[in-house]
């Protein structure tokens, strides 16, 4: 695959997707592709997310610059950690970034929710609060709103320490 | 399924003009015209005001409309207003609404379901913030009559963070842009209850209180 200065991860956060819709679409997929499945699909989304506001692999994401988005996140309660500081950054977007940051941040939530249920709990029982029967219909539903979000996620503005100040 | 409506009494008295201003989520009374004030639940005073009971144009005013799924009589409409009401006013707010039930339907309110089993993290003050957003959850979908179908509160615990959050869980009769869009039309409702938190409150629901939105 050809890689671009302007967006390699870009690129790769497609092609997660499309392996994820690849896995969901085959009759012949079993439990545990679809759980790689849920898994892929939310690090298409997440990785879009940091690298749009953080750079190429987070590279804007400096220690100095995660120093005073922990400070901002903290001050606003939100959860820190190496993904919920980025899921957390999508919150704190100004209006005039984006339209909906509190929402967007939730649904990636949601499917930060459904990767840790599908690559860490391996109890049926842990699903017993999502309205899916099975990880076939789990996986699709995830791949599906992963869809919907990578969209509205590359158009997301780059970082900018003031913005999330204000 | 059991239609109740009340008519409304206009007037133009501060304290129902009080509870427009306040918005959902900061609602703590309301009066009718010739009546005592009381204290009213969010969520009541929510759903009547979305139903147009104290907002909107006068010609509006004039009626408020809530349905819900079992018979008027049972004790399913009891539960529903006695989220933070005693139950003698819960009562006594069915009575009135008793004398002019029967015409159009604009909400179907799904009952807010708890887990059974007590968790550490499903505090009073968690609990009380749940239930505000349930009710401007409710509330927004009683608007655009979108079809919720389960509200239930769950404990998500991630093992990588160690950390847990009570989670209200919404599922709908919809597609998934249909569900998407739904969620987003809440964001300026939750801005604006969020911004009127107390700084405390509003870190306590930002860091124990999630929502999620799942479409059948």
């Amino acid at each position: 695959m050809a890689i671009t200065k302007s967006g390699p991860q870009l690129l790769i956060s497609d092609a997660y997707l499309a392996l994820a819709s690849d896995i969901v679409r085959n009759s012949e997929s079993q439990e545990a592709a679809l759980r790689t499945a849920i898994s892929r699909a939310y690090y298409s989304v997440y990785l879009t997310v940091r690298d749009r506001l953080f750079g190429c692999d987070g590279v804007g994401l400096t220690n100095n610059v995660k120093k005073k988005l922990e400070k901002r996140i903290k001050q606003r309660g939100l959860s820190t950690g190496s993904h919920a500081n980025v899921i957390s950054a999508v919150a704190l977007l100004p209006a005039k970034g984006i339209t909906t940051p509190m929402t967007l941040s939730q649904q990636i939530d949601e499917l930060q929710d459904a990767r840790i249920h599908a690559d860490y709990n391996f109890g049926i029982d842990k699903l017993k609060d999502v309205p899916y029967n099975t990880w076939l219909e789990y996986s699709e539903k995830m791949v599906a709103l992963a869809s919907q979000l990578l969209p509205a996620t590359k158009r997301l503005p780059s970082f900018d320490l003031d913005m999330f100040m204000l | 399924m059991t239609v109740v409506t009340a008519k409304k009494r206009i007037d133009s008295g501060t304290e129902q003009t009080k509870l427009i201003e306040n918005k959902i989520g900061h609602v703590s009374e309301f009066a009718e015209s010739g009546s005592e004030s009381r204290q009213v639940h969010p969520f009541a005073a929510s759903v009547f005001e979305s139903a147009g009971f104290f907002g909107g144009p006068a010609n509006m005013l004039t009626q408020a409309t809530v349905s819900v799924n079992t018979t008027y009589e049972s004790q399913h409409w009891d539960q529903i207003l006695d989220i933070g009401m005693q139950s003698s006013d819960a009562g006594t707010m069915s009575r009135e609404f008793g004398e002019t039930r029967g015409e159009a339907t604009l909400f179907n309110i799904p009952t807010l379901k708890w887990p059974a089993k007590a968790h550490p993290i499903l505090t009073d003050r968690v609990r009380e913030l749940v239930q505000t957003l349930w009710a401007i959850v409710v509330s927004r979908s009683g608007q655009l009559g979108f079809p919720l179908r389960e509200t239930v509160v769950s404990v998500f615990s991630d093992p990588v963070e160690e950390k847990s959050k009570a989670v209200l869980r919404l599922t709908c009769k919809a597609n998934i842009s249909q569900a998407l869009a739904f969620w987003d039309s809440l964001e300026p409702d939750l801005q604006n209850w969020v911004g009127k938190l107390s700084e405390h409150d509003q870190s306590t629901f930002l860091t124990k209180v999630s929502m999620r939105v799942y479409w059948l």
